[in-house]
């Protein structure tokens, strides 16, 4: 009876400290997303102020934001980004489910070296090997397009295949193995028995290959080249940041910084959903 | 004749010093000099109005300037195409690549490059050295005659000039009247002396930033790459007058009068009225002009008194915006005609009043009642004519690191009088120092 | 039938020497054992592959190889012409172009080269089924078995292809700039560069104060860093990962939502935001003083033990809700029969932490770590858009207290166009991350024992 009740208390003491701990923990993190989200809307200009909180509060940075085309597209740049994201992870995704797959289930002759030479290949800074890009691209026609840029994202993604291969590998292949014999063909499993089970990894995939779009402004730089209407949106909150625009734009950017955002978080959000589902679904069990 | 010559002298005495391991030189000079009689007469011979024929008439031509220049672009282009009725049919188009950008883009693809792009005169040594700009022969006796002779230099290598002179681009001061008079602003010793409202800085500039302080150094007569800029192996900042200008910084960095103020800083603490002075450029003028309303004040970079008593009048950076026209151009002579419009009086005229450029042209530099409509402008244009060239040369790369380093290391104190020579000696040498020795 | 067929290592040997005519005539016209049988889309496509081929080589290829050797010959030059009082273009060779061209052009030899063996291959199959009286596969059983036992060859063909494409041809072009004088003083289209042998690894490793004093103070930052901000952020992931997954922990969906906020707000936008706030002005700063807890500022990214620690703070805020997302998917994943049987022996969490989650998740997420180390170790936009490598030093050549050797090499390539140097530097971290990875990643048990916890 002492025993259970010292435990309870315990517990409870446990509990209390995790819920602490989490709030501290929460409150670091969204502190500098409320100061984004509060400098989005505040109505002086400026980087820095000496206060913290705004003296006013106004939506006009937004509103300036999307109508005011003088200087930025915001709006046709974050087109232009939404798209390249959207097609470029979809074939991200693709790629890198394809190649862990058959990492992790296949075995063939080229197997090890092929991973070896992935995990090499993504020790050498991308951006040094920009200019071939460039002209690789060029040599198909398609510099300073949208379509240029989604390969770049994407073409390379092959390589990234490793988190989803260990993944891969703790999904028994007993399933696989009992298909095979049932005469399912390898695409059949793959598409129907190791996917299905796979939404966690999926998910994650498919969420990592979206960001990068959002975040590179050096490839798109170079690919875009004096294509001011193709930019993208990290390019263009990335100009708004030049000596010349800081003192106006600050405010504009933190709100440009916040409108990225909110796509992004609600398929984050969404996803988590089919997330928790995929995996607490009783998916995998050994 | 005679005239044209002595013209061209006067470069190339600026201009004389032999570059180590440039080999494109002097094959350049080779064939500058037998060409140089044909271009001063033909440049005579050519003046303004070129009969219509020799141009295309269905000439396609791209132009590059910045985002906030497009609209302004296009009005040019259109008088443009008033004033030279042969361009009636020509295309010009514009796209978005700024005089900074500039570099980077022509050099990655000069091939899809526009054919006249507008660029900053630090890259042009680079640009000239990798055979992507048209040396200028038509009528440049003219351009050197119409412009500031540093922006001409800034404009010329080896004697031969590669870009048209367009806008130059350097700092002043700007102050807060209620807080200084006419004369104070004069010396800066006399600035940080005055005692203001506690939380008000005297004066802020940019302490870690190369091209801020090293006017100070200038001022006190030392060189950088030589006395043209062009020699990668000379830089005398640790001289004595350098070691003197160091200690200046250094009482300036350790003094609580004294910010150090990026751009976004100093306007917050004009905006908060918590800064009597700073150094910067046109850029801001109208930001800090609303901040400050009517004890808005402009004046050049006020003189400093070293420690020994020596007084000197610092010498700031200026660079140049210039035009060039792509070697790869389908249009040669059409690009330079548009180039040559685009940087003449009426378009300098036009900058000035839309986009507050500081023109070189000297018609306008000295038309006082014009730049009187804009203060900062008229100060810039004071300050320009003692400041120091910025030198274009490929190594001016390695100067803003080690400047950087060393402004910081005076705000962390990391650097005392004591170990002044020192640190100056290791920040030269970082300068002059090459990749791979 | 898969596992008795020959390996025919050898291929063109094999062929020379017991091949059929048809089989020898593959040799020389790709395809023609395979139209033999009757194989007509697989030959004439393998003849096709030929035909176009040396029509690609005959036109561009030949010439592509022959100018990788020199780089180029011909200078750009300029002629006056009187007339027009202008000089006159003389378009030169570009050396850069040249050498990509060079690149192309080995890349699809390499690729022919494959295919024809292939196509050997292929022909001594032939043979060896109409010897034994086989049935002879048809197009469709072909396509069909890309399907299925050769379903690795359908999956990797594309991302392979875009490997290739982006990754690897791209980097064999920076590998070959190492080799050559493509510097400053050597910019195309107005210079040629050419080939100068080992000479610049010689000067970085060999000469000069220059470049070491400041390489291998950077390198070793490089490392620090790579190290402390993988582990933290390994360890900060699966702590928190299992701080939510208490039983006990209500709203588990709204802690990870708020964690997840972080990686939903794009690196790029929040390191921006972040470098603002840290500033000596800036809103922490601000905030504190308002506060009244400090009255200096502190020298967030100023002082440079400060700055390095701030960064690696600040990649914590990054990187713990990756960690989170993908640990806490895998602690899920735990099969809940190991847990039962553990209770039934009376083991106690602490026990089962030890002996079932840990190495449950360290199992699964060794390449994971990995990746993230080799990441870090080229992270870029962490350093250069909080930091931009700052504060400087005058003790580092173009680099300051938190450049890593990445961003140093960004420095290098974009303001003084050396490129030349700054890919042999590329290459020397290669070597050694690459060196340092492989054998950790071989002795890891995910690599070695891949069918655990099946």
């Amino acid at each position: 009876m002492k025993k259970t009740s010292s435990m309870s208390r315990n517990n409870k003491i446990r509990d209390i400290a995790s819920y602490i701990t989490l709030i501290i923990l929460s409150i670091i993190w969204l502190i500098p997303i409320f100061w984004v989200v509060m400098t989005s809307f505040r109505e002086e200009s400026g980087s820095y102020t000496s206060y913290f909180f705004p003296k006013g509060l106004t939506l006009n940075n937004y509103v300036k934001l999307l109508t005011d085309n003088s200087q930025f597209y915001f709006l046709k740049w974050f087109g232009n980004t939404l798209f390249v994201a959207v097609f470029s992870c979809l074939i991200s995704t693709f790629f890198v489910l394809s190649v862990s797959y058959v990492m992790s289930r296949m075995r063939f002759k080229m197997r090890k070296p092929l991973m070896n030479i992935s995990m090499i290949l993504g020790m050498f800074p991308g951006f040094m090997s920009m200019i071939a890009v460039y002209y690789i691209l060029k040599g198909l026609g398609i510099t300073q397009s949208l379509i240029a840029l989604i390969m770049v994202y994407s073409g390379g993604a092959g390589t990234g295949f490793f988190i989803a291969k260990g993944f891969f590998d703790t999904i028994p292949k007993a399933l696989d193995e009992a298909a095979y014999l049932d005469g399912a063909s390898r695409a059949y499993i793959f598409w129907n028995i190791t996917l299905p089970l796979s939404k966690p990894i999926v998910v994650y995939t498919v969420l990592t290959a979206f960001l990068s779009p959002w975040m590179d402004f050096i490839f798109a730089s170079v690919i875009m080249g004096d294509n001011y209407n193709n930019y993208t949106v990290a390019l263009g909150l990335f100009k708004m940041l030049e000596r010349e625009f800081i003192n106006d734009y600050y405010t504009q950017f933190a709100a440009g910084c916040v409108l990225i955002s909110i796509p992004i978080a609600a398929l984050f959000i969404s996803l988590q959903k089919y997330y928790v589902e995929g995996v607490s679904g009783g998916a995998v069990k050994g | 004749m005679a005239k044209n010559f002595s013209c061209y002298d006067s470069h190339n005495k600026t201009n004389s010093h032999p570059k180590d391991g440039r080999k494109g030189y002097h094959i350049m000079k080779k064939k500058a000099v037998s060409v140089l009689m044909a271009a001063a007469m033909t440049a005579s011979v050519m003046a303004m109005n070129v009969s219509a024929a020799e141009y295309a008439s269905d000439a396609k031509i791209k132009v590059w300037g910045s985002q906030e220049d497009q609209e302004m672009l296009q009005g040019m282009i259109e008088s443009f195409k008033e004033a030279y009725p042969e361009a009636a049919g020509w295309t010009i188009e514009t796209a978005v690549v700024s005089a900074a950008d500039a570099k980077t883009e022509v050099l990655k693809d000069p091939s899809v490059a526009a054919d006249v792009f507008e660029f900053a005169s630090d890259q042009l040594a680079e640009l000239q050295s990798a055979g992507v700009l048209y040396r200028i022969t038509k009528n440049k006796d003219e351009i050197i005659a119409n412009n500031l002779e540093n922006a001409v230099d800034a404009a010329t290598i080896d004697g031969e000039m590669y870009g048209y002179p367009n806008t130059s681009n350097s700092f002043f001061m700007y102050y807060d009247t209620s807080m200084y008079t006419e004369d104070e602003v004069k010396n800066l010793n006399t600035m940080l002396e005055k005692e203001l409202d506690s939380g008000v800085a005297n004066f802020s500039m940019d302490l870690d930033n190369g091209w801020y302080i090293s006017s100070f150094f200038f001022g006190a007569g030392c060189t950088l790459f030589g006395e043209d800029g062009a020699d990668p192996t000379q830089c005398d900042f640790n001289n004595e007058m350098g070691v003197l200008v160091g200690d200046y910084l250094l009482d300036l960095a350790t003094n609580a009068k004294v910010k150090n103020h990026d751009d976004a800083l100093l306007l917050a603490a004009f905006k908060d009225g918590t800064l009597g002075a700073t150094l910067t450029g046109t850029w801001n003028a109208a930001a800090i002009e609303e901040y400050l309303g009517e004890n808005f004040g402009v004046a050049t970079v006020p003189t400093i008194t070293l420690e020994d008593g020596t007084e000197i009048s610092p010498s700031t950076i200026v660079n140049f915006n210039l035009y060039g026209v792509n070697a790869q151009t389908q249009y040669p002579l059409e690009s330079m005609l548009f180039a040559e419009y685009l940087s003449s009086e009426e378009c300098q005229k036009t900058r000035f009043e839309v986009r507050n450029s500081s023109p070189t042209n000297l018609n306008l530099v000295n038309d006082t009642e014009l730049l009187s409509t804009s203060p900062a402008v008229a100060v810039l244009s004071e300050q320009v004519k003692t400041s120091t060239v910025q030198p274009s040369i490929p190594q001016i790369a390695n100067f803003w690191s080690p400047m950087e380093a060393f402004g910081q290391d005076c705000i962390a104190k990391a650097v005392t009088k004591d170990n002044m020579q020192e640190k100056l000696d290791t920040m030269v040498q970082g300068i002059l120092s090459k990749l791979g020795e | 039938m898969n596992k008795k067929k020959k390996t025919f290592r050898f291929a063109t040997v094999e062929v020379v020497k017991n091949g059929d005519l048809w089989a020898k005539l593959s040799l020389i016209v790709m395809g023609l054992a395979n139209l033999k049988r009757k194989q007509i889309v697989k030959g004439l496509l393998f003849l096709l592959a030929e035909a176009a081929f040396l029509f690609y080589m005959v036109e561009y290829g030949v010439s592509a190889l022959k100018n990788m050797l020199t780089l180029g010959t011909k200078t750009q030059g300029w002629v006056f012409d009187e007339e027009l009082g202008i000089d006159v273009l003389q378009q030169g060779d570009n050396s850069m172009l040249l050498l990509l061209y060079g690149v192309l052009a080995l890349f699809l030899t390499v690729f022919f080269v494959l295919v024809w063996r292939g196509n050997l291959k292929s022909a001594l199959e032939l043979q060896e089924m109409e010897e034994k009286g086989k049935p002879i596969p048809k197009f469709r059983d072909d396509v069909h078995t890309y399907f299925d036992a050769k379903f690795n060859r359908t999956l990797l063909a594309l991302p392979i292809v875009g490997v290739l494409a982006f990754t690897v041809l791209p980097l064999v072009y920076m590998i070959l700039v190492a080799f050559t004088n493509y510097d400053n003083a050597h910019q195309p289209p107005g210079n040629l560069f050419t080939w100068i042998g080992l000479d610049n690894f010689r000067t970085i490793l060999a000469s000069g104060s220059t470049i070491s004093k400041t390489f291998w103070p950077v390198l070793g930052w490089t490392i620090i860093w790579a190290i402390f901000a993988t582990a933290l952020n390994y360890i900060g992931g699966i702590l928190l990962a299992l701080l939510i997954n208490r039983k006990s922990v209500k709203f588990k969906g709204l802690w990870r939502t708020i964690f997840v906020l972080s990686i939903a707000i794009p690196s790029f936008v929040s390191l921006l935001v972040m470098k603002t706030m840290l500033q000596p002005d800036g809103a922490i700063n601000v905030l504190l003083k308002n506060m009244g807890l400090i009255t200096e500022s502190i020298p967030f990214l100023t002082n440079a033990t400060m700055a390095r620690v701030t960064i690696i703070v600040v990649n914590l805020w990054i990187g713990i809700p990756y960690t989170m997302l993908i640990t806490s998917g895998i602690l899920l994943n735990i099969p809940a029969d190991l847990y039962e049987a553990a209770r039934v022996d009376g083991a106690n969490a602490r026990v089962m932490f030890r002996k079932i989650t840990m190495p449950y998740v360290l199992f699964v997420t060794t390449p994971y770590l990995i990746t993230q180390f080799i990441g870090n170790i080229n992270n870029f936009n962490v350093i250069y858009l909080l930091s931009g490598g700052g504060p400087s030093t005058l003790d580092y050549y173009q680099a300051g207290k938190t450049d890593l050797l990445v961003t140093w090499l960004y420095k290098l390539t974009v303001s003084s166009k050396d490129y030349c140097y700054a890919s042999a530097i590329g290459i020397i971290v290669f070597v050694i991350s690459a060196v340092v990875s492989l054998l950790t990643y071989r002795r890891t048990s995910a690599y070695n024992n891949e069918e655990a916890f099946q």
